[in-house]
């Protein structure tokens, strides 16, 4: 087996290479990875940032073998995702999103917290690009029978985020993008939208190959986390996915 | 449902502190019921040969690798380097939920120790870390919910690993 690691590893360098050659803006030579949008752990530079129910805790990993506590921030309740997005983490709980700066990264500064008029609870993950955030709210009948809503909000100040755009669902899980394609799970399936004009945005697409919780658009790969495993996609096109294989 | 009602107002009626329920409510209540694991299960960390999808949960995506959380049981590691992306090995990590990676290093949690191990190989993971207590993911003194009741617990029983809500005879705490 070990005679066969070193062939794989230098194939895999060079199609790691080809590939950032085609996506100048990927992050594919990055030491970090990219987790989904229902994540409680998140890396931003050189810190592990992760969200229990109720604070948000610090962690340097300056030397990533060693992980050193530096702080905990106490946030709210029913915390359930966090996001990091240039200097900002996005941290959903069930009913708001709060939004901290990491300008200091050892001291995560609070920013502002976005409520949906239209939605009491269940405002759940959230993405952002450029200046506008994306979240799905995914309502329950515990919850006074209110319309779930993929929620667009205008974060040009990031002090004061104003939702700008409801556009109704079903049971909205997880979601990301790719370039100006939005990629939002939900009960009826993979609902594929031009987010081009984000607030007067379009559903162009759905794909029902399996029971979707949640994405993460990785260069040219979409890796759909469905309820039996993970499902890949080729998102060269980014608003037609080509199904590469199921995973389970 | 009526149960829940009963539920709900008494517990309006007792307040908003943690306590031992001295009258409990009626018979067979919804309330929350810790489940247990002994400490040294916590231990049991292996890699494995690859095994099937049962209770899928989070991704990871770093590099040719795709990381996915089998619940409570350890992380799924996938290579995609080949035209057909697939699963290289198992990492048996008990009570696992989260994953993330930053150079040759992963980061989970086994309930809520931070655990950190070095994949420069990933077909041999090994733990360089263990961070006690370091994410608290499951309260070890009442369930994630306030207004409800739950079985008070029993710390000589082991660590709580998961709040489970069931119909159960009498229940003896609240929050």
């Amino acid at each position: 087996m070990k005679k066969y690691i070193y062939p794989i590893l230098f194939l895999s360098i060079c199609i790691a290479s080809l590939q950032c050659t085609k996506n100048s803006d990927s992050s594919f030579m990055a030491t970090t990875g990219q987790g989904g949008s229902l994540a409680r752990f998140a890396i931003a530079g050189n810190y592990l940032y992760t969200v229990d129910h109720e604070k948000l805790h610090v962690f340097n990993i300056s030397d990533p073998a060693n992980p050193v506590a530096k702080a905990t921030v106490p946030i709210g309740f029913e915390i359930e995702t966090i996001y990091p997005f240039k200097d900002k983490l996005f941290i959903g709980s069930t009913s708001v999103v709060h939004i901290f700066s990491i300008t200091n990264p050892e001291q995560p500064q609070k920013l502002s917290t976005a409520i949906s008029p239209a939605v009491l609870r269940r405002c759940d993950p959230v993405v952002a690009k450029d200046t506008v955030a994306f979240a799905t709210l995914r309502t329950n009948t515990d919850c006074g029978g209110l319309q779930s809503i993929l929620a667009v909000y205008d974060i040009k100040d990031i002090t004061n985020p104003v939702q700008k755009f409801a556009y109704r669902v079903a049971e909205p899980y997880g979601l990301g993008y790719k370039d100006d394609a939005l990629y939002v799970c939900d009960k009826d399936g993979l609902l594929v939208f031009d987010i081009k004009k984000p607030y007067e945005l379009k559903q162009v697409g759905s794909l029902k190959d399996g029971s979707y919780v949640d994405v993460i658009p990785y260069n040219n790969t979409l890796i759909c986390w469905v309820r039996a495993g993970v499902i890949l996609y080729d998102i060269s096109n980014p608003f037609t996915p080509q199904l590469i294989t199921k995973i389970n | 449902m009526k149960i829940t009602l009963t539920t709900l107002v008494a517990a309006m009626l007792l307040g908003a502190c943690i306590g031992r329920v001295d009258a409990p409510p009626g018979e067979n209540v919804e309330a929350y019921v810790p489940i247990y694991a002994s400490a040294t299960a916590l231990e049991n960390i292996e890699v494995t040969t690859v095994r099937s999808t049962t209770k899928a949960g989070k991704i990871y995506a770093y590099g040719n690798y795709i990381f996915q959380n089998e619940l409570y049981e350890g992380i799924h590691i996938i290579d995609r380097s080949q035209a057909q992306p697939k699963k290289i090995a198992f990492l048996k990590v008990p009570f696992s939920t989260e994953v993330a990676v930053k150079g040759n290093y992963l980061y989970t949690n086994s309930v809520s120790d931070i655990v950190v191990f070095d994949i420069a190989n990933p077909l041999q993971p090994t733990v360089v870390k263990r961070l006690k207590n370091a994410f608290p993911a499951v309260n070890q003194e009442y369930p994630p919910f306030s207004n409800v009741f739950f079985e008070c617990v029993d710390p000589s029983k082991g660590i709580v690993v998961d709040w489970v809500l069931k119909t159960i005879p009498k229940a003896n705490c609240r929050r």
